[in-house]
């Protein structure tokens, strides 16, 4: 095997193993913080003291997940300055300052109103306590927020300028960063889907409960609240969901390509609502893409557009260049050998400024910096020979792409059930071992879910680090693949283990507790 | 006269002022010591974690990133202008 694939193939594996791990725990921290911090409001508004009980049991669950996930991501630093320390030098401050700013967030508020949340209760006022309850919830989505501020401006790096003397660029305007359209609905699609997934999470736990017959008013309450903030999380995550596709339709179009399987793209495009990928097809090939698929009229159109008759290019039209009118009227754009020419163009002027610099000539120097400004749009291209180098992994992201939307259609249905059975039914939701079981059943499925659009967002911008500016083999440092090799293998190792002891510990004390009366 | 009583009345005033925002800083310190003391001192499964956590730290900011996650440019280049260097060597360099 080559030795750059191996190694960029390692890091990348190590990366996504590390974010995956990571991404177990934070977004029942981020959905679980505001379900107890509401089970808490109904408490300091009824004192009534089974809310307060219910109150503590899922706050002390809430805190095992906190102390599981706890500085699992700190890893992901660590990778960038080991495996991808030409991406950490290129991005400058960009990414530094989000990430400074999660960290000063998470320490000072989490770590201050997590403490009064856990030891406070005889020690603060209940108002004082209710107010930390909260602010650990919106300290926790506000830390989440500075990160994926980070990861969309990969996915849509803006409010920069390059700075050919560093070799790195600097951040020009800190709210385009902020406020770019990628980081706004990533964030409340992340987000929201948390409160997707603690919703599930807290109604499967509450589930087995009825199922062993212990504690099912705690239950019958849980499952009420988590019930509405699942919803309204589910919801949100669809919404925002279509706001993201709409955007990545802008600014990443081969990875909606990909998402879609769409190898050619027409005006008045179909969705494909479930299907199975032909798994010899290659991009230029006549072959069918699928060997089976449902399809909706008009889908895609309207979901990457807003128009029916709209025309959404497939991969094959993204590398030619080309588009359509609603009209069939062929419009010429640009092919990707043009960006990879422009990209090379960009290196080329990128070396003429470093031998000006040299040779201390201010004019060529001006002249080399204007070129490079000129194409730095494409600067990543110039690392590919054909424009196929920069086709993602279709398979991969379609079928993640798939599950995420199938299972999320099945979660808002699962919501509504619940409410309803929970409302209009509690027999039913007491007494019938099915749905119980479903219920339970369905916490593996929402983490699949979870991770699968975390899939589509990574695996869909490949082979970017940053978007068009930077693919992974240009990112990667000059190390051994045996060194990677070797720190995969120990991580996986370990946290496994400590995953395998910290979910123990969360089994133990759920049944533990319920054992006891905590109504 | 007047004047000299309000200064001593002021100079007063001030002076319990301090005592006072002395005894509730104080106070306050005190009791933010005792909430993590009182805290920690009766935790049950909170003990377990916290152990957890403490092997996790352990692995990670000594095992990990001491031996096995050295940061690349800092390691290998002492100035900024030498790491610049690296990368545009790295990236224009045609080494990719």
């Amino acid at each position: 095997m080559n030795d750059l694939t191996s190694l960029v193939d390692w890091s990348r594996a190590q990366f996504a193993l590390t974010a995956m791990y990571h991404w177990l725990f934070v977004p029942l921290t981020l959905g679980l913080s505001v379900i107890v911090a509401i089970m808490e409001s109904i408490y300091y508004k009824t004192r009534d003291p089974r809310w307060l009980a219910t109150t503590k049991f899922w706050m002390t669950i809430f805190g095992i997940n906190f102390a599981m996930g706890v500085a699992t991501g700190i890893i992901l630093e660590f990778e960038f300055g080991t495996n991808w320390s030409n991406y950490s030098w290129f991005v400058g401050d960009i990414f530094g300052a989000p990430l400074a700013i999660e960290g000063l967030l998470a320490f000072f508020m989490e770590a201050t109103f997590i403490a009064v949340m856990f030891f406070g209760w005889k020690k603060v006022s209940p108002r004082f306590h209710l107010a930390s309850t909260w602010l650990t919830a919106i300290g926790a989505s506000l830390s989440a927020l500075w990160i994926l501020v980070a990861n969309s401006w990969m996915q849509y790096p803006v409010g920069m300028e390059f700075n050919p003397h560093e070799m790195r660029n600097v951040m020009d305007d800190f709210w385009a960063l902020v406020l770019s359209p990628v980081a706004t609905n990533k964030f409340f699609h992340s987000v929201l889907s948390g409160w997707t997934l603690a919703g599930v999470f807290v109604i499967g736990v509450s589930a087995w409960l009825l199922l062993k017959k212990r504690n099912a008013a705690m239950a019958v309450r849980s499952i009420k609240v988590a019930g509405w903030v699942g919803l309204i999380g589910i919801l949100g995550t669809l919404a925002t969901g279509d706001g993201s596709a709409k955007v990545v339709s802008e600014v990443q179009p081969m990875k909606l390509a990909a998402m879609e399987g769409l190898y050619k793209g027409s005006c008045g495009q179909s969705i494909v609502a479930a299907g199975i990928l032909n798994p010899d097809k290659q991009v230029g090939d006549d072959q069918a893409p699928y060997l089976f698929d449902i399809s909706i009229p008009y889908g895609l159109s309207i979901l990457a557009e807003g128009d029916p008759n709209a025309f959404v290019p497939g991969v094959e039209d993204l590398l030619a260049g080309i588009s359509l009118t609603p009209e069939g009227d062929t419009i010429r754009g640009i092919s990707y050998a043009e960006r990879i020419e422009r990209g090379k163009a960009a290196h080329d002027a990128l070396r003429r400024f470093d031998i000006a610099k040299a040779a201390g000539d201010e004019s060529a120097m001006l002249l080399a910096h204007a070129d490079l400004k000129k194409d730095f749009d494409y600067f990543g291209y110039g690392y590919f020979d054909e424009a196929g180098e920069a086709v993602p992994n279709i398979p991969m992201t379609f079928y993640a792409f798939h599950i995420m939307v199938i299972l999320g259609g099945y979660f808002l249905l699962f919501y509504i059930v619940i409410l309803f059975l929970a409302y209009k039914q509690r027999n039913f939701l007491e007494g019938n071992k099915w749905w119980q079981l479903v219920a339970i059943i369905s916490i593996p499925l929402v983490w699949i879910c979870s991770e699968a659009g975390w899939v589509v967002a990574e695996v869909g911008r490949q082979p970017w680090v940053i978007e068009g500016l930077m693919p992974a083999r240009a990112a990667i440092s000059g190390i051994p693949a045996s060194s990677v090799i070797t720190t995969f293998t120990l991580f996986a190792i370990i946290f496994t283990g400590l995953l395998i002891a910290e979910i123990n510990i969360m089994l133990k004390y759920i049944s533990r507790k319920s054992k006891e009366n905590i109504e | 006269m007047i004047r000299a009583l309000c200064i001593v009345i002021t100079t007063r005033a001030y002076a319990i002022f301090q005592i006072f925002l002395r005894h509730w800083q104080m106070n306050l310190i005190r009791r933010i010591i005792d909430l993590y003391v009182d805290g920690f001192r009766n935790m049950t499964i909170g003990k377990s974690l916290w152990l957890l956590i403490l092997i996790k730290l352990f692995l990670i900011f000594v095992v990990l990133k001491l031996f096995f996650f050295p940061n690349f440019l800092n390691t290998n280049f002492d100035t900024d202008r030498e790491r610049a260097q690296h990368v545009r060597n790295e990236l224009i360099g045609n080494k990719k």
